[in-house]
């Protein structure tokens, strides 16, 4: 696998074929390789080192760009305008949370318009061509940085401008950079020679080009990708259509027109002018406006030491390494809840949940970072209130968030105790560390197994702590099903299943010990959640059903099946109808969940066997058995109502648009086309599953359990239909027969077991009680003889 | 096989008073028959031993 570098390396070979543009030949830009970084950049001035902010200081502090500062709205509208007055058409956000695998979380614009299909391929879709779009995007890779280089956030608005060029329709290189040099001169009135466009590359999942971030007065504002090779840099192809994927930063356009201290100021606006009153915070406005101009040296992703990091800083504000970070310190911890509060908010307005486990692991992270800030520097700051501020100023241009406010809060308060909690867990912890410090690696696991920080124990985290933790919780890994059977060069297997196929017959392709690939099938295979089919070929019994990619494996019993053969096939219907109804009950009650625990609720994961299904959820505690109850009267009532369940195919960007993303199960993988699955004003999910045509036709939903499977996920048991009846049957039975032998009424059971129970112990104690005075007599017996 | 909602419901009302009853004894609902039939055993040898 080529690095980045080794393939910059390679471009660099030929630097007029990837990075000069129109632009640069028009006005007379020259390429230059920087003294200080190394690193190739196109400018109009003579400097000779470029504009990054480990080579040049923030020059616009206390100098702002523009004449009048811009607040994050009106920074959005002229960039907005500006795009749309030069033909793009401007999108709607997308969710922060994507549920589509393998992402929890939307890092920028660009992932808005491709999905990785089974095969691990990119799938490409743009829902308009040119486009303009403020995406509000989450990374938790950069945690440390936070607060640090005046720069980072793990929540930040990426304005991004698509393009898709064909070589009529939308535009390439020179027009991209062309519009970007513009907003920048016309709109911004940054003089030219103050722009630089640093040479670089980008590498994807699975697609990589060169590209141009442009810099001005020690700040990158975008980052112009040139997306036109698909595949790896060691095996590639040229694409058809390329694809212009611009994303700069909405709060660092926002700070250049301010000219604050930092990009947060100018970002978070009156929710820090807040926290800052709350917290009756003072600091050395002189010494830390000084820090803050050079601050974007500070790189904890080069040094994991922040000492190390931020020495040369020191050194150059002629001040000891510890007193700068005595000095900043709360501030980075100030702007960090800031950042850390803005991201809940939207994480948690889009369905997103903190928990132990998958992308919800990042945002319990955050929030416990914020919560140790504000105990080791004893604010009287309420996380609550900083999220509440955040809506209340985000609103008018996010009003889905003043929408979801109280549901908000009310993950928040149970987070905020359940932190609350490990503080009593903590003496117990600091007493069996007997003074010892614990390294790195038991922090993390303390972290992990009681969710304490090492704030909490008064200890300090190396600065790559909370990367380290988040690192592993990023994108979901799948694990390759390992078969025995070389399935290259078969074609796809068509399928049958989805036309309630029963009996079929079909050609044998492949044949490899148990396991058999037909042309056709009608045996579902395991997915989804939902188990495989059973059956016979040739009278041979079907074990088990796999799908790879796009073929169907059958695992049969020894039996004499041969390749070319035609083969007489029958599916196990009873199974089958088990399966379907066990399937669209999951359905239902998913649906149920949401109607009475809140929009949060989303399917992580499912499983459908004959005996029973089960759901996890994802929900914040523990149902009540009135939460439980509710559910399974709505999903019943669901069945009642006999509705339609709706399948059909849609293309995958009109289903996101019309249903939003909670169309996706947990690691759900979606193609260029979704099996959508309806239960209107219930339910819509992207299902490849076996469902029945109508609710009624489920029969009776009947919930045995829930339980708290993990922070964050609660799984629902249930069985349906005759499966349910049955087993409410066999209850019955056991009722009648504990009443026959109690001698009394069904009804009044529990009142006859306890009243058994009680009669018991009474008999007991009371035997008891005689053998110990029969002893005691027989003692004094003993005694007077 | 159909069932009327009121059955249903009849059938679930069992159904709780089962688990409220093996819930007192601490057992699981199928054990119940057998652990009553044991307490009502023990409770008779006691009354024995207690004459």
């Amino acid at each position: 696998m080529i690095t980045k570098k080794e393939l910059i390396g390679i471009f660099q070979k030929n630097p007029e074929r990837y990075w000069k543009v129109k632009l640069f030949d028009d006005l007379g830009f020259k390429r230059k390789q920087c003294k200080n970084c190394g690193k190739f950049f196109w400018t109009l001035s003579d400097q000779e080192t470029c504009n990054d902010s480990t080579c040049k200081p923030y020059k616009f502090i206390n100098k702002p760009v523009t004449k009048k500062p811009l607040n994050i709205f009106k920074t959005w509208k002229v960039i907005q305008k500006f795009f749309v007055d030069n033909g793009h058409i401007p999108l709607k956000r997308y969710p922060t949370v994507c549920r589509w695998y393998p992402l929890y979380f939307t890092i920028a614009g660009i992932v808005n318009f491709y999905r990785i299909d089974e095969n691990g391929d990119l799938d490409w879709e743009f829902p308009a061509n040119p486009s303009i779009l403020l995406q509000p995007s989450l990374r938790f890779n950069d945690i440390p940085n936070v607060g640090l280089n005046s720069k980072s956030f793990t929540c930040f608005g990426m304005i991004q401008q698509t393009s898709l060029f064909d070589g009529k329709n939308g535009y390439w290189k020179d027009k991209c950079i062309e519009l970007d040099f513009n907003l920048l001169t016309k709109v911004f009135k940054i003089k030219p020679e103050e722009i630089n466009f640093i040479e670089d590359v980008w590498i994807g999942h699975g697609a990589f080009g060169s590209s141009l971030e442009y810099h001005v007065q020690g700040i990158e504002l975008g980052n112009a990708v040139f997306t036109e090779f698909m595949g790896t840099p060691s095996n590639y192809r040229e694409m058809k259509e390329k694809i212009i994927d611009m994303g700069a930063g909405w709060e660092r356009f926002t700070w250049i027109t301010q000219g604050t201290p930092t990009c947060y100021d100018a970002a978070f606006g009156p929710v820090l002018k807040k926290m800052k009153k709350f917290c009756d915070f003072k600091y050395d406005k002189k010494l830390f406006l000084n820090y803050a101009k050079i601050s974007g040296k500070v790189n904890l992703d080069e040094y994991s030491d922040l000492n190390i990091a931020l020495s040369k800083v020191a050194t150059q504000l002629g001040i000891s390494v510890g007193e700068l970070k005595k000095s900043i310190e709360p501030l980075q911890a100030l702007y960090s809840v800031a950042d850390h509060t803005r991201a809940l908010v939207f994480a948690l307005a889009d369905g997103g949940l903190p928990s132990n486990v998958a992308g919800g692991y990042n945002l319990r992270v955050i929030l416990r970072r914020a919560l140790s800030f504000i105990d080791k520097f004893k604010w009287n700051l309420n996380i609550q209130d900083v999220v509440n501020w955040h809506i209340q100023y985000l609103k008018k241009m996010f009003p889905e968030l003043e929408e979801k406010k109280d549901e908000i809060n009310k993950i928040l308060e149970v987070e905020i105790k359940r932190y609350k909690n490990t503080k009593e867990r903590i003496s117990r912890i600091i007493e069996s560390l007997s003074g010892k410090t614990p390294t790195q690696e038991e922090l993390i696991k303390l972290y992990d197994s009681e969710g304490i920080t090492p704030e909490q124990l008064g200890i300090e985290a190396s600065s790559d702590f909370y990367a380290r933790v988040t690192e592993r919780h990023m994108v979901e890994k799948k694990e390759e099903e390992k078969i025995a059977l070389d399935i290259s060069g078969l074609p796809k297997t068509k399928i049958l299943y989805y036309d309630d196929v029963c009996n079929f017959r079909a050609k044998v392709l492949k044949v490899a010990g148990n396991f058999v690939v037909l042309d056709q099938t009608a045996f579902y295979p395991t997915s989804g959640g939902q188990e495989h089919d059973t059956g016979y070929i040739n009278g041979c019994k079907v074990v088990d059903v796999i799908k790879l990619h796009s073929v169907i494996i059958h695992k049969i019993e020894p039996c004499n099946v041969k390749e070319g053969q035609i083969v007489e096939c029958k599916v196990d219907k009873k199974r089958r109808e088990i399966l379907k109804k066990h399937h669209t009950a999951i359905h239902i009650v998913n649906g149920a969940a949401r109607k009475i625990l809140g929009f949060h609720v989303h399917q992580h994961g499912a499983e459908k066997t004959e005996e029973k299904a089960r759901i996890d959820i994802t929900h914040f505690e523990s149902l009540t058995e009135e939460q439980e109850e509710k559910i399974e009267e709505i999903a019943n009532q669901i069945v009642e109502k006999a509705l339609p369940i709706k399948k059909f195919v849609m293309k995958r960007g009109e289903a996101e648009k019309k249903y939003g993303f909670e169309i996706y199960a947990g690691g759900y993988i979606p193609s260029r086309e979704l099996r959508i699955v309806e239960i209107k004003g219930y339910d819509v999910e992207a299902c490849g599953g076996l469902h029945c045509n109508n609710t009624k036709e489920v029969g009776f939903i009947k919930i045995l359990r829930t339980k708290r499977v993990a922070d964050g996920l609660v799984r629902i048991e249930i069985k349906a239909g005759d499966i349910a009846l049955s087993y409410l049957k066999e209850k019955e039975k056991i009722l009648k027969e504990v009443a026959k032998k109690l001698k009394v009424k069904e009804e009044k059971v529990p009142e006859a077991v306890k009243k058994l129970f009680e009669d018991w112990k009474k008999k007991r104690k009371l035997l008891k009680k005689l053998r110990k005075r029969i002893g005691q007599n027989a003692n004094i017996e003993k005694r007077v003889e | 096989m159909r069932i009327s909602k009121k059955e249903w419901n009849k059938l679930k009302k069992k159904e709780k008073l089962l688990k409220k009853a093996a819930a007192i004894l601490r057992v699981e609902e199928k054990d119940l028959p057998r652990v009553v039939e044991r307490f009502q055993k023990e409770i008779k040898e006691m009354e024995e031993k207690l004459k």
